[in-house]
């Protein structure tokens, strides 16, 4: 028997969390066809400026070059 | 081809003053390639058209100008004033029923607004834009994501935080005028680009505000939201959600399950260094995780998140003190230099202050002796103001269990789902019988 259809069916088990290693499964092959196809939003902008290195914050010398 | 813009000045103005503007709105969409094979004569078009009247008709010649900007090498700058003008006196009515068209001419604007070196300008007329079109305060529009770009540009987010820190209930998308005159694939790509570009660039901008937990909510929908194909904006806000995970938590968040699987199988292999980082932070080594920085700076100084990784590198000694206050009531600055790997006894006492000042810890720092008291947190929760607080956030909660219940009953009454629902139920009937009557010899 189907399970009774919801109106918050897009959170099964009452919207917990899942351990990112435990996903995949049966739909799998299904998502690798789609995936493989093509990636998107290649060209969004993203040229900002580091907006986080914050000099305050830097208390320690980071030799970043190290 | 004067004739075909005749014709389109024509129907522009005969439409709108017999108020067909349902029609006319319907004839422009074929109307951009005429306009744009015409660019030359644009400006003479737009001199027989009122902005306030001939709204719709206005729309679709400033986008052609936009379209034609390479080959016509018009003034930019007059072009942007057009916009702005446009912006400012158009008709809502009728640019709701483009509502596409608009979004493009907003994309168009900050396209050419992002390289210009007083971007900041562009700020009141993207709000104003966003202002115009929305329905509600709480509808989100893909000019949404056009204002928080330019935010970041100019570094000024006073403007667009007024936006982002409504919450959104409902989404307006360019396909719902589009029609049919683009494929379903162009779309559904750029509508989904715009959703996902407001939450990356919001996230950004509560990052560099310092609102962790505003900016971890809005990457984690960015990356939650259902996807078949990796999006590289989606790749980048996975990136930031890591780093700001560990700022605020000191270990990667669990991302929610209804998330695609495109971010497990796909990005997480990609965002790799960002994971050695995390398990760097989960030795409580300040020094391991200085080499990881290090070792990986050139990919963190490539993604533009050097400037993050190095507060991770920061918060790591702040959550090594928070961890001493549990064990020792007092502790001289050189022990507490030590015991988080800070370089010396005034660097610890400057990391004290401040957190003392951000009410991340309670002490008191004794200078002559080099000491540091720690105490319990003062607040006993019997304040007027902490009653306050808390009645705000009661009517803050209660606000929203009344938005899911009105969200659940359009749900419950939408013909689609029910449809759906008694659908399912007539099947499980049909399964059931069957079952019964299986082996019934006489059928």
């Amino acid at each position: 028997m189907k399970p009774t259809l919801a109106a918050d069916e897009m959170f099964p088990e009452g919207g917990g969390y899942m351990d990112m290693e435990e996903s995949g499964g049966s739909s799998a092959i299904l998502m690798d066809l789609a995936s493989n196809e093509k990636h998107v939003h290649a060209d969004f902008y993203n040229d900002f400026d580091d907006l986080f290195d914050d000099e305050d914050d830097d208390l320690f010398s980071l030799d970043v070059n190290a | 081809m004067a004739s075909a813009l005749e014709n389109f000045v024509n129907s522009v103005r005969s439409l709108s003053s017999s108020g067909a503007f349902e029609d006319l709105a319907t004839q422009l969409l074929d109307s951009t390639e005429i306009l744009s094979k015409n660019w030359n004569i644009l400006d003479n078009v737009l001199e027989t058209l009122d902005v306030q009247q001939h709204s719709l008709g206005v729309l679709y010649v400033l986008l052609a100008k936009f379209n034609s900007l390479q080959s016509s090498n018009a003034d930019i700058q007059v072009l942007l004033k057009s916009v702005k003008d446009f912006i400012q006196q158009c008709n809502t009515y009728q640019v709701r029923l483009a509502a596409h068209a608009y979004y493009e001419l907003c994309h168009q604007f900050t396209n050419v607004m992002v390289g210009q070196p007083r971007c900041i300008l562009g700020l009141t007329t993207l709000s104003a834009a966003i202002d115009k079109i929305r329905t509600s305060d709480t509808q989100l529009t893909p000019i949404h994501a056009d204002l928080c770009q330019l935010s970041l540009k100019s570094k000024c987010f006073r403007v667009a935080l007024k936006y982002l820190d409504v919450d959104i209930t409902t989404i307006s998308t360019g396909a719902e005028t589009r029609g049919q005159n683009q494929t379903v694939k162009d779309t559904t790509n750029n509508d989904a680009k715009y959703f996902l570009l407001y939450y990356y660039y919001g996230g950004m901008i509560y990052t560099a505000m310092k609102n962790y937990e505003r900016a971890l909510y809005f990457f984690e929908v960015c990356i939650s939201t259902p996807a078949m194909a990796m999006s590289y904006i989606m790749l980048e806000a996975y990136k930031k959600f890591i780093l700001v995970s560990l700022i605020l938590h000191g270990k990667i968040q669990p991302i929610p399950k209804y998330a695609s699987q495109v971010i497990s199988r796909f990005m997480k292999p990609i965002a790799q260094v960002y994971h050695n980082l995390a398990v760097a932070y989960a030795t409580t080594s300040s020094e391991e995780v200085r080499n990881c920085i290090s070792k990986y700076s050139e990919t963190f100084v490539r993604d533009n998140n050097m400037g993050l990784a190095k507060q991770v590198a920061t918060s790591l000694y702040k959550k090594n003190i928070q961890r001493l206050t549990k064990t020792f009531l007092t502790l001289s600055l050189t022990d507490v230099a030590s015991r988080v790997q800070l370089p010396s006894a005034a660097v610890a006492e400057k990391y004290i202050f401040n957190m003392i000042k951000s009410g991340e810890i309670y002490a008191t720092i004794n200078q002559r002796d080099g000491m540091v008291v720690f105490k319990d947190d003062p607040e006993k929760y019997n304040s007027n103001k902490m009653f306050l607080n808390i009645q705000e956030d009661m009517e803050h909660v209660m606000g929203l269990v009344k938005q899911i219940n009105k969200m659940e009953e359009d749900i419950i009454l939408n013909p689609i789902y029910i449809k759906k629902a008694v659908g399912n139920a007539d099947d499980d009937l049909a399964s059931q019988n069957a079952k019964s009557f299986a082996g019934d010899p006489i059928d």
